[in-house]
């Protein structure tokens, strides 16, 4: 008797292991203490043992019997963990997964924008699409007839309600309810009746900026522009400022930045010239700080604007700007 | 505008290369878009702002360019020497009956000159801006047109009917055949040069064919004016013709210029042509342009640029520029001259300074002011719209981008009737974008077409943007959120792939509004036109229906070149910003245990899944926490006209650990109430 307990204790690991499933390891507890189980045999037999053996015998099963009860236990919790079939896995199968969506990538660039400029303290404003004449172009300097009107080709919808050209309107309509210091970023839609091609858009989205006070200067225009395009386009780049023309702001820049893909050195891209134009830049120009009825000489301030479409085709190297109004999947997964 | 290297060498001695001129100019706000290689020569091309008529002529990039280098600049001579006159006898009258279209008409004779080529170097310089040469007299107009950026015209003096030169405005229905050849009709808002009979010219756009100078021409009248720049630009557009002439009368032509390239011509029509000149010079002027003095102070010009430019580089820059400047302590007194009429008032001449001084030298700095951060999203508008979209996104759905001017056949399409309410533009750019979008569904519509039919297997896409509406006089634009959903959900290798359907949609509805903290919307009420009656419904919040939710109904797949089941979404979401609550406020942690038990029974079909959860409800609410119901059955064993269902019923309390026997008594009343109210047979599991 003693014998086949230790029989049982040895191999009892062993057997144990091999159990790969619940229902092999039921078999095998049964077969130990179950109605016929070898343990459960020599239970019924220990009456006919001397008092001696029948202490020691009778220790020796109460120990064993819980120590297969333990394992029975420890053996089940750990085949739940590894899976029941405790079959390995083809780990380079692909997972399962649901797939998130994807934002688009105006939204994403945008977003982009409107942080940086709101960590340098820019509020964001927003205005109509549907704009007056007096909004798009005469408060800001472009007056009827001239030609600086020539450059915003305009939708119109009856009257002198029309589609804003730019989003500079909304500065006008900012400075009427709001007194300097400010400084604001404008986002939105616009539209302008061009023929619509790889670079130009019947609609678009721009950025503008917009922030006066006492002491504000074209120094600070550079200085604001320059942590901008650093931190949207890397920190090698380089900015540069010539001068233009804009109704609305005088003395007017463009602003060029170093191109990204050739780093200056001319490519494709910057036609050879190793600039890019970014943005349209000035101080404000005092007559429309008349329109809205700033005191003379009291303020500056400076305005900036920039094409969203643009941007995001420079940074993400996207050569049509049709493509982000045609949807395609297999571009709007790309970002 | 073009020009060449030896051109504006006529005018400046300059030693840079074509490469630091173009880069010069470039810094200067003159940019040079273009330098090409000509024989010995470069050819320039410009573009020149609007503001700036003067660089329209060459001389006026050549003073750029001397001030930009400090040279001087040398002005071709405009003297007349008197042997070169000669007294006209018979007599020429000139009027001028629009004096505000006109305020300054010149017009000189030249008498027995001879039409011939031009000479070798000003047919060399015309050829080399891209202009034909034609005959001594027209090259020369030509020449000085470009020369000084005034235009010029001649006409054959014997083909001019009476002595007079009128400069009216057309009648109704007169008609001209200009040098190209064209017959124009011509009506009152057209300003003409007529002779007695007929017009002769369209005044500062393009002359007539009958006066043109000619081969057999023997003398002429030059003609040298100012027209109003609004008169030409309205007269242009109208005939839709353009010449140098109207480009640069549009943007304005300068004053002294007028008599000054007059002079010019007539000199090297003396000199080329062999005429003599008529010792009268018509000159119709409506009032001398006045100087106007401009005070700038030192102190502004460095405030605005952010600089410590020094006041002699200030009165040095503007001199070279051709103005007079007078310094009285701190402040330039500056005077205002025709040539540059875009300087008016002090900035304009801060922007002068600036551009000499080079906009690289100024330096960059960070806005010292304190400024505070205005009005940054009060409204919360930004973080729920962005919140929204996280959401959508992170549910699986792509955003999409789509142009806010659609085309008419969209609307037809949806069946929404093209009404007052709908915004159409005026002048659109074609039939395609001529209405401003009222929905979002047919873009939406169009781009799940588009992908559907590029083999995507799955599309569920969303928009959040404005939609158009005329409303009370006025114009109303109104933030959307829009969604489809359409094709097959399929995870990957080891679930079964299925179609999408109503189900999935409304569960990512349900987990959006979850997280824009909108607890109580509801979905159900009349759906609209576009929907299946069957599997479609309202979204309402606080009983104010906000949106729509359902299947597309079948002709309108057709419609959209659409095959699938499709199911769609529209929510106003400007009308449920307020409802929005980004605020969130923690509750303890429950400090009992909750108790599950499942109920499971067989319930007339008809019997909605929210009635019978109101009535579970009103058994023990107090203790009920969560209602889920995870399964549902039909056919089978399941008699025809019921369902089965299963539901999960989570009871706690806040206050104690409730004991099994409280909650199989609260789950049997349960029961018992769903037997009682909704004939609900349970069933055993
Ligand atoms: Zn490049």
């Amino acid at each position: 008797m003693l014998g086949e307990l230790q029989k049982i204790k040895e191999t009892f690991d062993k057997d144990l292991e091999s159990c790969v499933d619940l229902n092999s390891i039921n078999l095998f507890r049964a077969g130990l203490i179950g109605k016929k189980g070898r343990l459960t045999e020599i239970i019924k037999n220990i009456s006919s043992l001397n008092r001696e053996e029948k202490v020691k015998v009778g220790s020796l099963v109460n120990e064993l019997k819980h120590e297969i009860e333990l394992g029975v236990k420890a053996r089940i919790k750990a085949l739940s963990r590894t899976g029941a079939s405790g079959d390995s896995i083809d780990v380079t199968m692909p997972g399962v997964a649901s797939r998130i969506g994807r934002k688009h990538p105006l939204t994403v660039i945008l977003k982009e924008i409107v942080d940086i400029f709101e960590d340098m303290g820019f509020g964001v404003v927003e205005g109509p699409e549907i704009e007056t004449e007096y909004y798009n172009f005469e408060a800001l300097n472009i007056p009827k007839d001239h030609p600086s009107r020539e450059a915003f080709d305009t939708f119109y919808i009856e009257g002198t309600y029309l589609l804003r050209s730019h989003t500079s309107p909304v500065q006008v309509r900012f400075m009427e309810e709001n007194k300097p210091p400010f400084r604001i970023i404008v986002p939105g839609r616009v539209y302008r009746p061009d023929a619509t091609d790889a670079s130009h858009s019947f609609m678009f989205h721009q950025v503008e900026g917009l922030m006066v006070g006492e002491d504000i200067s074209l120094a600070d225009l550079k200085g604001v522009l320059e942590i901008f395009s650093k931190r949207l386009f890397g920190k090698a780049t380089r900015m540069r400022f010539r001068p233009h023309f804009f109704p609305f702001t005088e003395p007017s820049a463009e602003v060029d930045i170093s191109c990204i893909i050739c780093g200056g050195a001319g490519c494709r891209v910057c036609s050879n010239k190793g600039w890019l134009e970014v943005l349209g830049a000035g101080m404000v120009n005092p007559k429309v700080f008349k329109y809205v009825k700033y005191g003379h000489e009291k303020y500056t301030g400076f305005a900036f604007g920039m094409g969203v479409e643009r941007i995001a085709m420079l940074k993400y190297g996207i050569d049509d700007i049709r493509l982000f109004f045609e949807n395609d999947f297999r571009f709007l997964r790309q970002f | 505008m073009k020009f060449t290297y030896s051109w504006i060498k006529r005018y400046i001695d300059l030693k840079a290369t074509p490469k630091e001129i173009s880069d010069s100019l470039t810094m200067a706000g003159l940019e040079v878009v273009s330098i090409k290689k000509i024989g010995g020569d470069y050819l320039f091309e410009a573009e020149v702002t609007t503001n700036r008529p003067d660089c329209l002529g060459i001389i006026g990039i050549a003073r750029e360019l001397s001030a930009i280098f400090n040279k001087d600049l040398k002005l071709p001579s405009t003297e007349i020497k008197p042997s070169y006159m000669v007294r006209h006898k018979g007599d020429f009258s000139v009027s001028v009956i629009d004096k505000n279209a006109c305020p300054r008409y010149t017009a000189r004779i030249a008498l027995n000159i001879r039409v011939a080529p031009s000479p070798e170097w000003l047919m060399v310089h015309i050829e080399s801006i891209g202009l034909r040469p034609v005959n001594n007299i027209v090259d020369i107009t030509n020449f000085c047109l470009f020369e000084f950026g005034q235009p010029l015209h001649a006409f054959d003096l014997d083909k001019l009917k009476g002595n007079r030169i009128i400069v009216r405005a057309a009648r109704k229905g007169e008609t001209i055949v200009t040098i190209d050849d064209a017959r124009r009709t011509l009506d009152e808002d057209t300003l003409v040069i007529a002779d007695e009979e007929r017009p002769v010219a369209i005044a500062g756009i393009m002359g007539g064919i009958d006066t043109e100078v000619t081969d057999a021409t023997k003398n002429i009248l030059l003609e040298s004016a100012y027209f109003e720049p609004s008169v030409i630009r309205r007269a242009a557009r109208k005939l839709a013709l353009k010449s140098e002439s109207s480009y640069r009368f549009e943007r304005e032509v300068a004053w002294d210029n007028v008599k000054r390239c007059s002079d010019r011509a007539i000199l090297l029509i003396a000199e080329f042509a062999k005429g003599k000149i008529s010792a009268k010079f018509f000159d119709k002027s409506k009032n001398p342009l006045k100087e106007k003095l401009i005070t700038l102070s030192g102190k502004r010009v460095n405030k605005i640029l952010g600089v410590d430019i020094p006041l002699d580089f200030m009165k040095g820059s503007l001199e070279c520029l051709g103005f007079d400047v007078a310094v009285n302590k701190d402040t330039l007194c500056v005077s205002t001259n025709s040539l540059r009429k875009d300087i008016k008032e002090d900035i304009d001449l801060i922007e002068e300074i600036a551009r000499l001084y080079g906009y690289d030298k100024i330096p960059s700095r960070i806005p010292k002011e304190l400024i505070t951060n205005h009005r940054a999203d009060e409204s919360g508008i930004r973080s729920k719209t962005h919140l929204a979209k996280d959401t959508m996104v992170s549910l699986g759905f792509n955003e999409v981008v789509s142009y806010s001017l659609i085309s008419p056949v969209i609307l037809e399409k949806l069946g929404t009737e093209i009404d007052e309410t709908i915004i159409r533009i005026k002048n659109p750019a074609s039939e395609e974008q001529a209405i401003m979008r009222p929905t979002l569904i047919g873009n939406l519509l169009g781009v799940a077409s588009f992908n559907l039919n590029r083999k995507e297997a799955l599309v569920n896409i969303f928009e959040l943007g404005n939609i158009y509406r005329r409303q009370r006089g006025g114009f109303k634009e109104e933030l959307y959120l829009a969604g489809v959903l359409c094709g097959t959900l399929d995870s990957g290798w080891r679930e079964k792939h299925r179609h999408a359907d109503f189900f999935d949609l409304k569960g990512a509805l349900e987990e959006l509004f979850s997280r824009l903290g909108i607890k109580t919307a509801e979905f159900n009420g009349e759906p609209r036109q576009i929907l299946e009656g069957s599997s479609s419904c309202g979204i309402y919040i606080n009983e104010k229906c906000i949106g729509l939710l359902g299947e597309l109904r079948s002709e309108y797949l057709d419609r959209f070149d659409l095959k699938e089941r499709l199911f769609i979404f529209e929510i106003n979401f400007s009308a449920i910003l307020d409802d929005i609550n980004l605020r969130r406020h923690f509750s303890a942690i429950p400090k009992y245990p909750s108790i599950k038990r499942d109920i499971s029974f067989v319930v007339d079909e008809k019997i909605s899944s929210a009635r019978i959860m109101q009535v579970i409800r009103s058994e023990a609410s107090a203790l009920i926490k969560e209602i889920r119901l995870f399964d549902k059955y039909d056919g089978g064993h399941i008699p025809p006209g019921k369902k089965s269902l299963a539901y999960s019923i989570e009871y706690r309390s806040n206050d104690r650990t409730l004991t099994d026997d409280e909650v199989n008594s609260l789950h049997s009343n349960i029961i018992n109430t769903l037997r009682s109210e909704l004939g609900a047979q349970a069933r055993e599991k």
